[in-house]
């Protein structure tokens, strides 16, 4: 049984980043390996945003990338941190967020999602879980 | 020039500092178009400022980062390749381009923001398993 950290840096509109990561974690799951969290940075953040509405939300049957990481979260109870400075970047805020600008009046950071520091992924890195990273 | 392989995972006197881990981050996209580049070297100042041993690999169009004669404001950005700069002052010490990548975008012709560790690529690929993590953001 290991313990895997995962990085995701592709775009979720540009890439198939998100889904082969989250395959990836559910087979993981499934096999009885454990993840202890997912970091989203650079272009990968977008997923975080609850404002986005994906082609894949136009079917009923199929749940969005955002979705399916959220449900992931609840049910393997794994952490799902944005970069902090690559959100706020392209508009993805929190409640700290809020008010920091004129412009930005309401969070829109996607539920089950936090913001984090790079901080973490120095974490991540220095762990002895093997850090998987999918790209775009 | 020297070799880049950081040998910290098999050096025991990394002992007092028992995050000195290794990392090579690879920027291949030119600075400017996107953020790519920015948010690439942004990453590897922040793991080195937690006492991570970072190389830099400036690979392909990557290298143009490390021009001097860049002009960032022509297209009203922050110059992030000045940091490259001061590069030292966050402990990057090893900052890698390869020979073939150096001879390809005639990079001795042009003044640079430092001078880079020069590699023949199948080095570079053989100085992978040195490190504990390898990262290309995209």
């Amino acid at each position: 049984m290991a313990s895997f950290s995962i990085l995701v840096t592709g775009s979720p509109f540009q890439s198939g980043a998100h889904q082969s990561a989250l395959r990836f974690a559910e087979a993981a799951c499934l096999l009885g390996n454990s993840i202890e969290a997912v970091f989203f940075y650079g272009e990968a953040v977008l997923v975080a945003n609850k404002l986005i509405q994906p082609i894949e939300s136009t079917s009923k049957q199929q749940a969005n990338l955002t979705q399916s990481w959220l449900a992931l979260s609840i049910q393997q109870k794994i952490p799902l941190m944005a970069c902090i400075s690559t959100a706020i970047r392209r508009g993805i805020v929190d409640d700290d967020e809020v008010g920091s600008n004129d412009n930005i009046t309401q969070p829109n950071l996607a539920e089950g999602f936090i913001l984090a520091g790079l901080g973490e992924l120095a974490e991540m890195t220095a762990s002895s879980n093997k850090l998987i990273e999918f790209g775009g | 020039m020297t070799d880049p392989a950081p040998g910290t995972i098999s050096n025991s006197t990394s002992s007092s500092n028992s995050t000195s881990i290794s990392v090579m981050i690879i920027i291949d996209k030119a600075p400017f178009l996107g953020s790519n580049a920015a948010e690439s070297l942004d990453a590897a100042i922040a793991l080195a400022s937690f006492g991570q041993k970072v190389t830099l690999w400036f690979s392909q169009e990557g290298v143009f980062n490390l021009l001097k004669g860049n002009q960032a404001n022509k297209f009203n950005q922050l110059d992030h390749c000045a940091t490259i700069e001061g590069l030292e002052y966050f402990d990057i010490e090893q900052v890698v381009v390869t020979s073939e990548d150096w001879d390809k975008y005639q990079l001795a012709q042009t003044p640079l923001r430092l001078e880079p560790t020069l590699l023949d690529s199948a080095k570079v690929v053989d100085s992978f398993k040195h490190y504990h993590q390898i990262l290309r953001f995209s």
